[in-house]
């Protein structure tokens, strides 16, 4: 038994009382400074968990439930801002297509991610690493350029116009790759892409490569070995690269920005429209909305799966 | 005293273990943290001399000072000014609110951001009566009387200029007067125009034939939406700044764009099509901004002085040719005749000041929410 974890309940009831005694004065011996350590260890964590993400939360919160007029902050409490936001057809709509968007994108990033994940432990670890700094390649490089990068890669006069009339394959430009929903989705599944892949390649690398081929001689075919061994075990990474992607794909606002043009925008951009109209409520209330989505999603997704088992706990 | 090399070399041999190595980089790097802030607070020599505190803090838009007048400030004074950009008026005020003058000495304002700056008693007027570049400024900018309180000023005024719809006649062929010419179903997806939900609005009220587009009533504003609405197929993207409007019409991906004065030479500078200007008759939208003092800054001297340092004509003919925008001094523009440059200041409106009073100035509206819904919803229709 590891020094510190208590005795499992099943393990102590044939045991005689001399020996639970003993056990007991071990553990206690032992996990006392070993808490005290572990507690010490948590503490920058959970300060910096505390000032930068549950009180600005509260403050979040205390802004959304009462009255703002600017800069004035009534103590009337209300549900006005959350009202204000459900009242407006045109904002619920923009939240559910941001929800589709996201979920497009995760899907997106999951089909690519998983089969090259697969692939990278089954290559010589020589030629996972390269394959692996070829993912984190991107990472060398800032979030807003890499989504500029795209602009001029799908733009009118871009590098994929350029390369297909340069082949003769197009006469006159296609103006479709850029400012709609298909670049925003395209761009952020590239984005997005390093994080699916990386969770998922932890989650294969794990995988015990025995139990495929003990099912194998078992009689299971390829595909059934993937679906009744591989797919199973490797669930929790999967849910891991949904949360990675799909949650900060709801608050996602540069790449709609920079290659949405008008028709591909999506919910943060009106948030942060609220605040620029200095209606900090209604822009509270948004965020909370947001928050609460997907606080919504992750409860769902512990309820499917085992959240300690995504995290190889 | 040892070395830290040395405390590298006893790691390697083993004399000092790594918890003692780690504690001692760790006092090292806590006390020059701790002697740079101490420095930071000291004042260099000039102001030892009992000259100016500094640093200023200044939150503007980049073309709001040049490399070289701060450079000269720096050596003058020994202040250095540290400077930070912001998003919109909006983004701006908001920060001041929050931060003030212990963060913030000066902010850069828009035209009818600036009372509404003072309203909020976030600035404080200055004497700018009894400042030597007064007298260089345009007689236009002196009697803004919205900006004047009393005898004072609540800016001292940096640039300005019509804000123009520059398109590419290669596309364009009719040579609109009108600001109807935006719905013509051939400039479909051909409109860049800047993601300022308060100015697109006031445009639309503009085209609707609104009294004040920046004081629409509800009505008024319905007709904005639906005329947004309406033009929504043509607009390819609100951008986030000039420069990607620039880009657009330089690559000609956009035909149309909305840009200061110097909006054609920009896109000209980038390789781009020769475009040419368009001031509807029905009324066009302008600006003018100014640096404000931020009430209670903690730099207040050096702040000031560093306005009256930035207004000096050297600097500010610089900036007019790094920005092709006016601005509110006339010695600037005595300066640039005298270099050739006479025909370049007129094309960019630097000898029209007047042109400020038939502007429709730019401005927040009082009811602002009302401005950025019937924005939102235009666009996520």
């Amino acid at each position: 038994m590891r020094p510190g974890r208590p005795a499992r309940r099943q393990g102590v009831g044939h045991l005689n009382a001399t020996a639970v005694e003993a056990i007991k004065t071990r553990s206690v011996r032992v996990r006392s400074p070993w808490f005290g350590k572990v507690l010490l260890a948590l503490l920058p964590i959970t300060m910096l968990d505390l000032v930068l993400f549950v009180f600005p939360m509260l403050v979040m919160t205390a802004v959304s439930l009462v009255e703002v007029r600017e800069f004035t902050f009534s103590r009337h409490l209300t549900l006005g801002n959350y009202a204000f936001f459900f009242s407006r057809w045109l904002y619920v709509r923009l939240l559910f297509k941001t929800i589709i968007i996201a979920l497009i994108v995760t899907v997106l990033c999951l089909l690519f991610s998983y089969p090259f994940a697969y692939f990278l432990v089954k290559v010589r670890r020589r030629w996972q690493h390269i394959f692996l700094v070829m993912v984190i390649l991107p990472f060398w490089t800032s979030y807003l350029l890499r989504a500029y990068a795209w602009m001029t890669i799908l733009g009118e006069h871009g590098l994929i116009n350029r390369g297909l009339m340069l082949l003769g394959i197009l006469a006159e430009p296609v103006r479709f790759l850029v400012y709609n929903n298909f670049s925003v989705v395209l761009v952020s599944a590239y984005l997005y892409l390093p994080f699916s892949a990386l969770t998922l390649y932890t989650t294969l690398e794990r995988l015990d490569s025995t139990l495929i081929t003990a099912a194998m001689d078992l009689g299971a075919s390829p595909v059934q070995a993937f679906r009744h061994v591989v797919l199973p075990l490797t669930l929790p990474g999967i849910f891991a690269s949904f949360i990675f992607v799909f949650i900060p794909m709801l608050g996602e606002y540069i790449t709609p920005t920079l290659v949405g043009g008008t028709k591909g925008i999506l919910i943060v951009n009106i948030l942060a429209s609220q605040f620029r109209a200095l209606r900090f409520g209604i822009g509270a209330a948004m965020a909370i909305i947001l928050a609460v989505l997907v606080l919504v999603v992750l409860l769902i997704l512990r309820r499917v799966t085992n959240l300690e088992r995504v995290f190889g706990t | 005293m040892e070395h830290p090399d040395d405390w590298l070399r006893q790691l390697e041999k083993g004399r000092i273990s790594r918890r003692e190595f780690f504690g001692k980089c760790a006092v090292v790097g806590i006390s020059a943290a701790a002697a740079a802030a101490w420095a930071e607070r000291l004042p260099s020599s000039a102001q030892a001399a009992g000259k100016l505190q500094g640093p200023v803090n200044f939150l503007g838009w980049g073309g709001h000072m040049e490399k070289s007048e701060v450079d000269d400030f720096n050596a003058e004074t020994g202040v250095k000014i540290n400077f930070t950009g912001f998003d919109d008026n909006a983004d701006a005020l908001t920060k001041i609110k929050l931060e003030g003058g212990k963060h913030y000495d000066l902010v850069a304002i828009d035209a009818l951001w600036v009372p509404k700056y003072y309203q909020e008693g976030l600035i404080e007027p200055l004497d700018l009566q009894s400042w030597p570049q007064y007298q260089d400024m345009f007689d236009e900018f002196k009697g803004l009387s919205l900006w004047k309180v009393g005898n004072k000023w609540l800016a001292q005024p940096w640039a300005w200029s019509p804000l123009i719809f520059w398109y590419n006649p290669k596309h364009i062929t009719n040579n609109p007067t009108s600001i109807q010419f935006l719905w013509d179903p051939s400039l479909r997806g051909r409109l860049a125009l800047p993601k300022e939900p308060l100015d697109i609005i006031a445009w639309m009220g503009i085209a609707t034939g609104a009294k004040n587009p920046y004081a629409m009533t509800k009505g008024e504003i319905a007709a904005a939406k639906a005329s947004l609405i309406k033009l929504k197929p043509n607009i390819l993207k609100f951008a986030v700044d000039d420069r990607e409007l620039i880009t657009l019409l330089s690559d000609e991906t956009a035909w149309v764009s909305i840009i200061s004065a110097g909006g054609g030479l920009r896109v000209k500078d980038a390789g781009g099509p020769s475009l040419k200007s368009l001031l509807p008759k029905e009324g066009y939208i302008g600006y003018y901004d100014g640096d404000s003092l931020v009430k209670g800054a903690a730099h207040r001297d050096a702040a000031i002085a560093w306005l009256q340092h930035k207004a000096k004509s050297k600097y500010l003919v610089a900036n007019f040719l790094r920005m092709h925008r006016p601005l509110a001094f006339k010695g600037p523009y005595d300066m640039l005749v005298k270099q050739g440059k006479a025909e370049e200041a007129h094309a960019l409106f630097y000898d029209q000041p007047r042109i400020i009073k038939n502007m429709i100035v730019k401005g927040p509206p009082p009811n602002i929410g009302e401005y950025v819904d019937a924005f939102n919803e235009a666009v996520a229709s």
